[in-house]
């Protein structure tokens, strides 16, 4: 199959709403947001803590935060393997070659990522915004939230990258969510196997969608940063 | 209640080692001004950040309205909303103005739209409630800060410069504001690097240096009367009158001790101002001595010791002092 071929099918396939592709897109969509919210929940407390408190150790938080941010999908899907198979801590479950599998192990990889992002956006900010708060008379909880608050934007563009490190990841995916058709496959483990088959098609279809959603996420984050 | 709405004994504050704050006793009241004079990176607001339970002092004691603070409880937090600050250069949340406004507002749980219009008004700004904040020009942005204080209504006010960036028409309507806070029962506390300023607006005047209140540039401060006679202008203060350069009309002027020359006769000379006096106390200061002199209301001169040994001059020694009109300074128009 020529590559124009292979393109050519690919738009059919989209414009036919071809069922394994919505299914792939769907998989992905609500395993990365799932994930992406999940971390967000975990990771933002966590930044906005280790940039607004000075405490011993500091340092080497952010350091290791920051080599976390770096983590090889692989590691992190052997990880969440090792804990979920049936002979790890949390073998019990079951949960191994599912989507909330998958979420775990999504969430795992992006949340040092969340924290380091928050960390900065944080770190960044005007000490005014808290002391204006205090003064104002909010309490030392209600001058936090404010300075978030006036951070969103910052936030709002570390959460957008997270759900795009996500949604485009594969190791994970694949090791522990196991590329069952129509339940955990997404639209990179897709690609990864039909190319390994030769259909190429499908590939490519799933691969528009996909450089679709990182334009989508590109224009988000630009659009978080005006300043550039 | 207490008319004090401050006591403070022997605070101090260090940062990184370093004293920047060491006041050994300063009283706050309510119902009037307290002005801080002082040049730039001296700790006034250092001093305005203590006053707002902001930053706690290294060492020393605060009284708040009868009773004393201790710092890092839940209580300071339940006192700082008794004080706002008002910055030098003041941030406004990236919100509108009325949500800037409503802001500390919010947090006591009051009730806001009234009081937003109200506090916009007093600033001269009731147009702009629904501007982005960050839209505004600096002088404007300082007024909505000031409005944003206003609204909440606190009973101490503190102003860290208020008039540095705001244009020259805008200053009058600051501090008529802020003598009205006073003339309302709030304790006001002003720094101001301007002496006409804290003359103008201070019930009580201090004069912070290298974190030390001092009233060591402040002396000679008369407050009296102008009248113009001839072409000259005259200021009256306690029966003395002293000639001024012509043209003002202040309330307060002070005289430089440098400027004062001490004589054994009548001097015959360019200088408009000449009184006797008695000498009631002499202080060494190195290479010169502060002399106070009584001709009528205390004034303090600094001589070389030289002269001060060279005329004889000795604790009740009667002398004349002179001083040209060029070494009175205006405080307060």
């Amino acid at each position: 199959m020529s590559f124009l071929e292979a393109f050519t099918a690919a738009v059919r396939l989209l414009g036919a709403w071809d069922p394994q592709v919505v299914s792939a897109a769907a998989v992905s969509l609500r395993v990365s947001l799932l994930a992406t919210l999940l971390a967000t929940l975990l990771g933002v407390p966590v930044g906005f803590w280790v940039a607004a408190r000075h405490f011993h150790g500091r340092r080497v938080v952010e350091l290791v935060l920051n080599t976390l941010t770096a983590l090889p999908t692989v590691v992190v899907g052997l990880l969440t393997y090792t804990l979920l198979s049936r002979r790890g801590p949390f073998g019990a479950l079951g949960l191994l070659y599912t989507q909330t599998a998958m979420v775990i192990g999504e969430t795992i990889l992006i949340t040092p990522l969340m924290a380091a992002l928050t960390m900065a956006v944080v770190g960044g900010a005007d000490p005014r915004i808290e002391e204006t708060a205090l003064t104002l008379g909010a309490s030392r909880v209600g001058a936090a939230l404010t300075v978030l608050a006036e951070m969103r934007r910052g936030l709002l563009a570390a959460v957008v990258t997270g759900f795009g490190r996500l949604i485009s990841e594969l190791g994970v995916a694949l090791m522990v969510g196991g590329n069952i058709l129509e339940s955990t496959r997404t639209m990179t483990t897709a690609i990864a196997l039909e190319t390994s088959k030769g259909d190429f098609a499908l590939g490519f279809a799933l691969g528009l969608i996909l450089l679709a959603v990182a334009l989508a996420v590109n224009v988000a984050i630009a659009a978080l940063n005006p300043a550039r | 209640m207490t008319a004090q709405a401050y006591h403070l004994q022997d605070v101090r504050v260090e940062i990184g080692g370093r004293r920047v704050l060491d006041i050994a006793a300063l009283d706050v009241l309510k119902g009037q001004t307290t002005a801080v004079v002082g040049p730039n990176g001296t700790g006034k607001t250092t001093l305005l950040r203590v006053l707002a339970f902001l930053l706690p002092p290294t060492d020393g004691s605060i009284v708040f309205d009868g009773r004393p603070v201790s710092f890092g409880t839940r209580d300071t937090e339940r006192l700082r909303q008794q004080v706002t600050l008002v910055a030098q250069t003041p941030l406004l949340f990236r919100r509108s103005v009325r949500a800037n406004v409503a802001y500390g507002l919010r947090v006591r749980h009051l009730a806001v739209d009234s009081r937003i219009a109200a506090a916009l008004t007093q600033v001269g700004l009731p147009q702009l409630a629904d501007r982005p904040a960050w839209k505004l020009s600096g002088g404007e942005a300082q007024r909505v800060a000031l409005a944003r204080a206003l609204a909440i209504d606190p009973f101490v006010y503190l102003f860290d410069e208020p008039t540095a960036n705001v244009d020259r028409e805008h200053v009058g309507i600051i501090e008529e504001l802020i003598t009205t806070l006073a003339a309302t029962g709030h304790a006001v506390v002003l720094t101001t690097h301007n002496l006409d300023q804290a003359y103008r607006l201070g019930g009580s005047v201090h004069s912070l240096v290298s974190g030390r209140i001092t009233p060591a540039p402040l002396v000679n401060v008369l407050r009296g009367t102008t009248s113009q006679l001839n072409d000259e202008s005259y200021f009256d203060s306690d029966g003395l009158r002293i000639e001024i350069a012509s043209g003002s009309s202040p309330r307060a002027i002070a005289i430089d001790p440098d400027h004062i020359i001490v004589s054994r006769e009548p001097l015959h000379s360019s200088a408009r101002n000449s009184f006797a006096a008695t000498i009631v106390k002499a202080e060494r200061e190195g290479a010169s001595v502060v002399v106070t002199v009584d001709c009528g209301r205390p004034l303090v001169a600094r001589i070389t010791r030289h002269s001060y040994d060279e005329l004889g001059l000795n604790l009740g020694t009667a002398v004349w002092i002179t001083f040209k009109s060029s070494a009175v300074h205006v405080l307060s128009t």
